[in-house]
C-alpha cells in the first residue's frame, strides 16, 4: 500500500471484537457482554489439503465473543452449549460427540491463572455432565496455551471426523501483555473480564458441506431451496396452479412450478430426482372443489385436501423447522488402527 | 519362570521365551468358542496385539488372550500382513519396486512404492489376483532379528534404498532390526503378522494415490496403494457398499448436481462460490441462527 500502512485479510474476528470491547469503559452491570457476527475469514491452507468446501482458504465463521467475569463462566459455557445443541437437533445430527480440551497439569506454558483454569474446567465438565453429553471424558493436554475448551465433533459420509461448533476460553487476549481489557466491578477497581470465544456451527462452508453429506442432498423441508413444488395434471390447470403457488408463496414458502408438457408421472420423478421435499398437484376436480394434493417425496401421496388446509401444514411444518425424514447414518466401519509404530 | 494368566483367571508357568504359538496351544480353550473353529492367528500379551512366533518376555507375570479369525483385535494384523502380501505381489509383477512405508489404515491398510514404470488403477486387478495366490499358498511370515549394520546391508542387497535410509535415520536408535521373510519376500518389520494367512478372508485394493517419501514435498514421488481388508466376504461386501454410499454423499459431488456451489481456479483455489441454491440454504441457516440464538441473546457488530 502507498502509506505505511500494511493491510491484511483477517484470519479470525477476535481483535477486531476485542477493539469493539474497548471502545468504551465497562463496569460489571455491563457484563456478560456478547458480540456475534459472521465474519469471513481468511487462512493459507496448503494447496494439497485443499477440498470442496470442508478444507478452504476462505470462510465465515457464526462468531461470537463473550466478556464475562469469571464467575460468569459456567453460565455462559452453558449457554454456548445449549445454543449449539439446539442447531445440531433441529438439523438431526444426533451422532456427535464432545472433546473436552483440557490443560496437562504438568506443563507451564499455559497463560492464566491455575486457580482459573482449574475452575474454569471444573465447570465445563460440570455442564457438561449435567447435560449428558456424548464423550464428556476430559483430555487433558489437548488445550491450548489460552484456555480449556469444548468442541463438537460429528462424522461425515465417509466416517472422517470434523469439528464443527466450538466453545472456547481465553486468558491470553483479554491480558495486559495483549488487549489489556478491564472492567469496574462493584468495588470500584479494575478487573479482566474473561472471554469465550464461541461458533455453534463453526465455518458456514465446512457445515454446509457436511450437511450435504449428511442430507445426501435431499434437505428437510425448512432448509430445501426449493421447498414446494406446484404441478398442475396438465395445461388445463395452470392457472389454477399458479394461484396455489401464489397463496403458498404469500405463507411464507419458497416454491417452484412445473408447467412443462410432461405427463404427471414424469413430472413427479422430475421433482423426486430433484430432491424437492413437497409436491402440491392440481387438476381440474381440485379447481372445482378448492382442494389440492399433496405428496411427499418420500411417503408419496399424502392425500387431497383443502387448499387451507395445505398451505397451513406447510407453513407449520417450516416454521417448526420440522426433519420429517431423519438420514441414514452411514455405517463406514473402523477398526483401531495399530499403535503408530515407527517401522 | 514367566508365568501367563489367561482370560479365564487361570495361569500356568512356562520355560523362559517360549513362543507364544506354544503359549496358545496350551491354553484354555476362549470362552465363547470362536466363530469357527480354527486356530489362533495371534495373540495379546498384556494387551497388545504380537505374532505367535514371539517368545514371552522376560517377566514375571503376563496376559496372554489368543486371538482368533474374526476377532475385530486381530483385525489391524491381518491388515498388515495383507499389506506384505501386496507388496510381495507388486514386486513379482514390476520392475525395480522401491518400498516405503506401509501402515494399517482404519479399514485396511496402504503400502507407499515406487516401481520402474507408474502403477495405475487397471494393474490392480492383476495384483489382487496374484495376492489371492500368494494367500492360498499359505506360507507362514517367518521373523528374523538382526544387528543394524547388518540391516542396512540387508535392504542394500534387495536394493531399497528407501528403507535404507530409514535404518540410517529413522531408526537410528535400534540396535537390532526385524524382518519378516515369506518364501522370496524380505521386508524391513516390526510385524506382528498373522500366522496363517489364509486367514485373510477378503479384501480388495481400493486406490492409488500420490504421497511423499516421509511426507515432503521437496522429497522423492510415491504412489500410495490402498486396500481394505476383511475376515468374510460379507464385511468387505457391506463396507465396499458403504464407501459407494458414501461417494453418493460426497458433497463436492452433490454440490455440482444441485447446483448448490461451485469453485472456479480464476478466482482461486479453496475460495467457495455459493450459487443461488446454495446461497439459499446457508442464508435459511445464518436466518435461524440469527433469529432463534443471537438476537435473543447477543449484539451484532460487522468488522471488515
Amino acid at each position: 500500500m502507498s502509506d505505511d500502512e500494511q493491510y491484511l485479510l483477517k484470519p479470525m474476528n477476535c481483535p477486531h471484537h476485542t477493539m469493539i470491547y474497548k471502545a468504551r469503559p465497562h463496569s460489571y452491570k455491563d457484563l456478560p457482554l456478547r458480540l456475534a457476527e459472521f465474519g469471513t475469514v481468511y487462512r493459507y491452507e496448503q494447496s494439497g489439503e485443499l477440498g470442496g468446501m470442508t478444507r478452504v482458504r476462505g470462510f465465515t465463521q457464526d462468531d461470537a465473543h463473550i466478556f464475562c467475569t469469571p464467575e460468569q463462566v459456567e453460565q455462559e459455557v452453558e449457554g454456548c452449549i445449549d445454543f449449539t445443541l439446539k442447531v445440531l437437533s433441529s438439523l438431526a445430527f444426533d451422532d456427535f460427540r464432545v472433546r473436552l480440551g483440557f490443560r496437562d497439569p504438568t506443563s507451564d506454558k499455559y497463560v492464566g491463572p491455575p486457580e482459573r483454569w482449574a475452575e474454569a474446567e471444573a465447570a465445563i465438565e460440570r455442564v457438561a455432565r449435567r447435560m449428558n453429553l456424548p464423550g464428556c471424558e476430559p483430555e487433558p493436554g489437548e488445550a491450548a496455551f489460552y484456555g480449556p475448551k469444548i468442541d463438537f465433533v460429528i462424522h461425515d459420509s465417509l466416517g472422517r471426523e470434523w469439528q464443527l461448533g466450538t466453545v472456547q476460553l481465553d486468558y491470553n487476549l483479554p491480558s495486559a501483555e495483549r488487549f489489556d481489557c478491564e472492567y469496574i466491578g462493584a468495588d470500584n477497581a479494575k478487573h479482566r473480564p474473561v472471554m469465550i470465544h464461541r461458533a455453534p456451527l463453526g465455518s458456514l462452508e465446512r457445515f454446509v458441506g457436511v450437511l450435504i453429506e449428511h442430507f445426501a442432498g435431499a434437505f428437510p423441508l425448512w432448509l430445501a431451496p426449493e421447498q414446494v413444488r406446484v404441478i398442475p395434471v396438465s395445461e388445463k390447470s395452470e392457472a389454477y396452479a399458479k394461484q396455489v403457488q401464489g397463496r403458498l408463496a404469500a405463507a411464507g414458502l419458497r416454491t417452484g412450478i412445473d408447467l412443462a408438457a410432461e405427463k404427471l408421472g414424469a413430472k413427479i420423478r422430475t421433482a423426486q430426482l430433484e430432491l424437492i421435499p413437497m409436491m402440491v398437484v392440481c387438476g381440474p376436480r381440485d379447481e372445482a372443489a378448492g382442494t389440492v394434493s399433496l405428496r411427499d417425496r418420500v411417503d408419496g401421496d399424502l392425500g387431497a385436501m383443502s387448499l387451507e388446509a395445505a398451505v397451513e401444514r406447510l407453513r407449520d411444518e417450516n416454521a417448526r423447522r420440522a426433519v420429517r425424514h431423519k438420514p441414514k447414518p452411514l455405517a463406514v466401519a473402523t477398526a483401531p488402527a495399530a499403535a503408530g509404530d515407527d517401522y | 519362570m514367566p508365568t501367563v494368566r489367561f482370560a479365564d483367571g487361570s495361569v500356568r508357568d512356562y520355560p523362559a521365551a517360549t513362543r507364544l504359538a506354544e503359549v496358545v496351544a496350551t491354553a484354555p480353550a476362549p470362552q465363547p468358542a470362536p466363530r469357527k473353529q480354527s486356530r489362533p492367528i495371534a495373540a495379546l500379551l498384556d494387551g497388545r496385539a504380537v505374532g505367535l512366533d514371539m517368545p514371552l518376555p522376560a517377566a514375571d507375570t503376563v496376559t496372554v488372550e489368543p486371538l482368533f479369525a474374526g476377532d475385530v483385535r486381530a483385525l489391524p494384523v491381518m491388515r498388515h500382513s495383507a499389506a506384505h502380501i501386496m507388496a510381495r505381489a507388486v514386486m513379482r509383477l514390476f520392475a525395480g519396486v522401491e518400498l516405503a512405508f506401509g501402515p494399517t489404515t482404519g479399514d485396511g491398510f496402504y503400502y507407499d512404492m515406487r516401481a520402474t514404470r507408474p502403477i495405475t488403477d487397471d494393474d490392480l486387478p492383476a495384483i489382487e489376483e496374484e495376492m489371492r495366490r500368494i494367500i492360498a499358498a499359505d506360507e507362514a511370515f517367518e521373523r528374523v532379528e538382526v544387528p543394524r549394520a547388518q540391516a542396512v546391508e540387508i535392504v542394500r542387497g534387495l536394493n531399497q534404498p528407501l528403507k535404507a535410509e530409514h535404518i540410517e535415520t529413522g531408526l537410528a536408535a535400534h540396535s537390532t532390526l526385524s524382518f519378516y521373510r515369506q518364501g522370496e519376500f524380505v521386508d524391513l518389520c516390526r510385524g506382528p503378522h498373522v500366522a496363517s494367512p489364509g486367514c485373510i478372508g477378503a479384501f480388495k485394493l481400493t486406490n492409488i494415490a500420490g504421497a511423499y517419501w516421509k511426507g515432503d514435498a521437496n522429497n522423492a514421488q510415491l504412489q500410495r496403494l490402498y486396500g481394505t481388508a476383511w475376515f468374510t466376504q460379507e464385511e468387505l461386501d457391506a463396507h465396499l457398499a458403504a464407501l459407494e454410499e458414501a461417494r453418493r454423499r460426497d458433497h463436492r459431488v452433490l454440490g455440482k448436481q444441485l447446483d448448490l456451489f461451485t469453485t472456479s481456479p480464476l478466482v482461486g483455489s479453496g475460495l467457495v462460490l455459493w450459487m443461488p441454491k446454495g446461497a439459499i440454504l446457508r442464508g435459511t441457516l445464518e436466518s435461524f441462527v440469527r433469529e432463534e440464538l443471537i438476537t435473543p441473546t447477543a449484539s451484532s457488530s460487522r468488522s471488515p
